[in-house]
């Protein structure tokens, strides 16, 4: 889902104030300065913005921009059995 | 008596302005900020504040990046803070920040957001229930951002005495000042409460003016047709230091600190003392503390808050003590009433009124009320030659609180 990475860098940019221009699919969550509070707090901006709940092992700080992406696509593709949307 | 300190630095952000200057310049014109339709307050029996003129995005923008988890109290508070200190010439990348006091006091804390989430939880079930809700909630939280904002490593401390809440700030920063437990102290207090529990609750005990339909004038201390406060938000910071600490670094001193009353009325939970006596007490600590008398108090700043009990009880209790009539004012009638940052926001504003040699009038005061026997300065600014002032806060519990200030020189 091609807007799947615009849209989490959206949340990124407008949740944590990370200006857009630093958000990299290579940089990791830690990169971008998000701590174990932003983490939580990401899991629930992406369930509201998404439907979806980001599995715990990827909602943490070794985690880039890109596998964030992708495990998103997965969930909404409906093809995992992680957490399913509220 | 305690030795004096200095006031070096002020910073403020109220519904007068996004700094100490355009506050005072809004206050000293006696022009009022309340506005009607206050988009948070739909709905609600009293609908109208006022507010500090940013959007939130404005604020944030000038915090920065760490302001995505701080609550508005706390984006108030760090906004206000750094201004206080680049005003008084301090630098917080360089100084000793283990030596470096924040005493920041709320009356409330950040009960928007107490509120959302209390709504969310309700509706959405706890998974949708935000981690920043306890960071943000607990009250001390203001002063802990500022501490990390500045790189203050010192004694921390988040005073809530309610309405007195600000004044006892400065009282405690003054302390550990005397103490010899810091160096400099950021002291003052922050509120953001403009929402539909608390202005709901406000109302329910008889405290909100209801005058909806005259909203600028609402805000009336000392007025005869008074008939409450209006909610307000805001932060007022000042910072302290010894006097020879600020002589060593050549600091520009803007006023002195030269005694702080501490008292509770033991009476009642919201009604002051009909007979004034804690707060008496409290004027007279501060002025004793100080080594002044009575007659030596050129200006009162009243804590005026616009109530038909506040303002009768305060009034007699300044004509009963200063029966020589020192000027008086009443910033809640440009403010409104940000509760818990009151008294940070009105001692800086006393420290003003020092160094200019201007008293500001008291908004919407058109007819003082039958048997208030003081001299409200009203219409227009008065310029007084004031070395001796004193700021009054009494807060819900029974809290009084009074700063006696000095001018510099």
């Amino acid at each position: 889902m091609p807007d799947t990475y615009d849209t989490f860098r959206s949340i990124l940019s407008s949740a944590f104030r990370i200006p857009e221009d630093e958000i990299r699919p290579d940089l990791t969550l830690e990169q971008l300065d998000l701590d174990s509070l932003a983490l939580t707090e990401l899991v629930l901006i992406v369930h509201e913005r998404f439907g979806v709940k980001i599995d715990s092992a990827y909602a943490s700080r070794s985690t880039t921009v890109a596998q964030v992406v992708a495990h998103l696509d997965t969930l909404r593709a409906g093809d995992t059995g992680a957490v399913a949307s509220s | 008596m305690t030795e004096p300190v200095a006031v070096t630095g002020l910073g403020l952000i109220t519904p007068a302005g996004e700094d100490a200057g355009t506050t005072w310049d809004t206050v000293r014109r006696g022009a009022g900020t309340a506005a009607a339709h206050d988009p948070a307050l739909a709905g609600l029996p009293v609908d109208f504040s006022c507010r500090v003129p940013l959007c939130r995005d404005d604020l944030d923008r000038r915090v920065g990046r760490t302001a995505w988890r701080m609550s508005r109290n706390a984006v108030l508070a760090v906004l206000a803070a750094r201004e206080a200190v680049h005003d008084a010439g301090l630098d917080a990348r360089t100084w000793d920040g283990d030596r470096v006091a924040i005493v920041i006091g709320c009356g409330l804390g950040a009960d928007a957001v107490r509120e959302e989430q209390a709504r969310r939880l309700a509706e959405r079930g706890a998974d949708m229930v935000s981690a920043l809700t306890i960071p943000q909630i607990i009250p001390n939280m203001a002063a802990g951002e500022v501490s990390i904002d500045l790189g203050a490593r010192g004694p921390g401390l988040a005073p809530a005495t309610a309405c007195a809440s600000g004044a006892t700030a400065v009282a405690v920063a003054r302390d550990l000042l005397a103490a010899g437990r810091c160096d400099v102290a950021v002291a003052g207090a922050t509120e953001a409460a403009v929402t539909p529990l608390t202005t709901t609750g406000f109302w329910r005990a008889g405290a909100l003016s209801r005058r909806t339909d005259a909203v600028t004038g609402a805000s009336r201390p000392f007025d005869a047709d008074r008939d409450g406060f209006v909610m307000a938000e805001g932060a007022g910071v000042l910072v302290l230091e010894r006097l020879a600490h600020a002589a060593t670094r050549g600091a520009r001193v803007r006023a002195l600190l030269v005694g702080c009353g501490s008292t509770s009325d033991a009476h009642h939970p919201t009604a002051p003392a009909p007979d004034g006596r804690g707060a008496e007490a409290a004027l007279c600590t501060a002025l004793a503390d100080a080594g002044l008398a009575p007659h030596d108090v050129d200006h009162v700043n009243a804590h005026g808050t616009s109530t038909p009990a506040n303002d009768a009880a305060e009034s007699a209790l300044i004509a009963r003590v200063l029966p020589h009539r020192p000027s008086v004012t009443a910033p809640k009638g440009v403010l409104g009433h940000s509760l818990g940052a009151a008294g940070a926001v009105e001692a800086a504003l006393t420290v003003l009124t020092l160094q200019h040699g201007t008293v500001p009038p008291v908004a919407n005061l058109n007819a003082p009320a039958p048997g208030f026997d003081i001299d409200c300065v009203t219409k227009e600014p008065r310029r007084q030659d004031v070395r001796i002032a004193v700021s009054h806060s009494f807060g819900f519990g029974g809290h009084n609180v009074v700063l006696a200030l000095a001018r510099a020189s």
